[in-house]
């Protein structure tokens, strides 16, 4: 073979080097720095709406990337903030944001989570999909789309009416009141009173009183107790009420207190929680039992006698009557007071 | 002389581009009972690219047929180049926007619901969130707790959502709190994926008397 022949053969290998090269390279897709897993979370998709927060992350490939990153959001508009964000393996600074375009600048960021936040916006005046371009000099690449809607709210309205439920009566000194009361009205007979002892509910079987109230009320409910009399009356004499703690026995007097042990007052548990009674002076004497007897005087004008600060479902009451005589009170069969028990509820 | 050296030439350049560019593309795949012939198309160079999303294949003087066929989800070109851009989209709507419980009573629990329809192309899907604006309040303060429980019972206080769609996100009742919570979401595109969310109310003789208002916001962010 002579040297022609090695040159010419020489040329025909090299167009053929190059020749096989673009046929097995030269058809492979170009690798751009695409990203990929982009998502935008806004705090609001509806159309208009000003100061619209965001945050985006997205997924780099193997880097490392240098220098801007924009993201151009189509119809968006008033773009404001300092965008920042992180990156793999590097930093992000330098952030701009204004009219629809995002801009942070990347310093060795690799591959792996970058995330682009603190700038706002204001959305799309139109509903519809809003594609977002990534661009500039780091090379990174890649869209993504972000929604606007007309309407991303559901407002909810419900109403409750105002509500309130009462039962009062006497009860038998056996049982005691609790939220299941529902006994209104009777009597509570003394018997013969003595100058020996006070008479009191729940002493000798006589009868104490219930009170049972479930409210709804946002500012609560009070119960008032109003007398008849002001006192016990007969046609023989009268036998005073009035306040005394406690009530001496050979004292006249008569009057009312609110149970102060723990189960004389209660309520139901519910959610929302309800609201304990509340004993009011002057019924509410630190001590009042069968045995204990500081009472509160009644008067003919309605008197608070327990309360509530707040709804309550079948909140709970005893109370107690007690009466004494001295050897002055004018016998008679006939002493008697009628108490009328009054629940209002502040809604 | 010259044309021997030609001819050996042309030898070797035929044998590289057999040998060197063996990226041979198949067309259409033929068979029947007795045979299958699974590419019709035989040429030189090309190859298969793909993702999770898509397969194309490219060949060297495969020859066109000069249609296209696409719906709405797809598009096959005939003949090379083809070029194929499906540009990210996302669209949802939340319907209806105001939902009235009416007087709420310890006796029923009341109920309302909303629709959230979505449409999207994201390789990764979508997610929708729910975010309110606080309880299902008074102007006072006052509110209906929160279901905590899973389950909103009529005569207990609790006040909750629970879901109904493929893309739903739990199937029990949740709390709609200023916490945002996902109420729908897919892995993949949608199109016209409906959750419906119903807004349930139970009260107990102490929810306290009053107006009762709450605003409940969606936000839906597909991944590209």
């Amino acid at each position: 073979m002579n040297s022609k022949t090695k040159i010419f053969f020489a040329k025909i290998l090299t167009v053929a080097v190059i020749a096989v090269s673009v046929f097995q390279f030269g058809l492979m897709p170009a690798m751009a720095a695409t990203a990929t897993g982009i998502s935008d979370v806004m705090s609001r998709n509806m159309v208009s709406i000003t100061g619209v927060t965001h945050s985006v992350t997205m997924t780099l490939p193997a880097g490392p990337f240098n220098g801007t990153l924009t993201l151009t959001y189509a119809n968006f508009t008033a773009f404001a903030g300092t965008p920042t964000g992180t990156c793999a393996g590097g930093t992000i600074t330098g952030g701009t944001a204004s009219s629809n375009v995002a801009t942070v600048t990347l310093t060795t960021c690799g591959a792996g989570t970058l995330t682009v936040t603190s700038f706002t916006g204001t959305n799309p005046a139109s509903p519809g999909t809003n594609l977002v371009t990534i661009g500039g000099v780091a090379g990174i690449t890649g869209s993504f789309a972000v929604a606007s809607v007309t309407n991303d709210q559901v407002g909810v309205t419900a109403s409750v009416n105002p509500a309130i439920t009462f039962d009062v009566g006497a009860q038998a000194s056996g049982t005691g009141c609790d939220g299941t009361f529902s006994a209104d009205g009777g009597t509570v007979a003394l018997g013969t009173l003595s100058t020996s002892t006070v008479t009191s509910s729940d002493a000798s079987s006589i009868m104490h009183i219930c009170s049972r109230l479930t409210t709804n009320a946002g500012s609560g409910a009070v119960v008032t107790v109003k007398s008849l009399n002001g006192n016990l009356t007969s046609t023989a004499g009268t036998i005073p009420s009035n306040t005394a703690t406690p009530l001496a026995i050979n004292t006249a007097g008569y009057g009312l207190c609110v149970g102060s042990a723990g189960a004389d007052t209660g309520f139901d548990v519910t959610v929302p929680i309800g609201v304990l009674p509340t004993r009011v002076s002057p019924f509410n004497n630190a001590s009042c039992t069968a045995a204990a007897h500081n009472i509160g005087g009644v008067t003919q004008s309605a008197q608070s006698i327990w309360s509530v600060s707040g709804a309550s479902q079948s909140a709970f009451a005893r109370i107690y009557v007690k009466a004494g005589i001295s050897g002055t009170v004018p016998a008679s069969a006939s002493y008697s007071d009628t108490l009328t028990f009054v629940a209002t509820g502040t809604f | 002389m010259r044309n021997a050296n030609r001819g050996i030439a042309i030898i070797i350049l035929a044998a590289l581009q057999v040998l060197g560019a063996p990226k041979f593309v198949f067309g259409d795949t033929m068979s029947s009972s007795s045979f299958i012939i699974t590419s019709d198309d035989l040429t030189a160079g090309g190859g298969k690219i793909n993702s999770a999303s898509f397969i194309a294949e490219s060949d060297i003087g495969g020859k066109a047929t000069g249609e296209d066929a696409a719906s709405a989800s797809f598009k096959a070109c005939a003949g090379y180049p083809c070029t194929l851009t499906v540009t990210p989209s996302i669209t949802f709507t939340v319907s209806p926007n105001s939902i009235n419980l009416g007087t709420l009573t310890s006796s029923v629990t009341a109920t309302g619901t909303t629709t959230i329809t979505t449409t999207e192309n994201a390789s990764s899907g979508y997610v929708t969130t729910v975010v309110a604006d606080g309880h299902l309040r008074t102007t006072g303060g006052q509110f209906v707790p929160d279901v905590a429980d899973g389950a909103v019972t009529t005569g207990a206080g609790e006040y909750g959502i629970g879901l109904t769609g493929a893309d739903r996100a739990f199937t029990d009742d949740r709390s709609v709190t200023t916490s945002l919570r996902t109420v729908a979401s897919n892995a993949g595109a949608v199109t016209g994926s409906a959750v419906t969310v119903t807004f349930k109310a139970a009260i107990s003789n102490t929810v306290t008397a009053g107006s009762y208002s709450q605003i409940a916001t969606f936000i839906s962010t597909g991944t590209f």
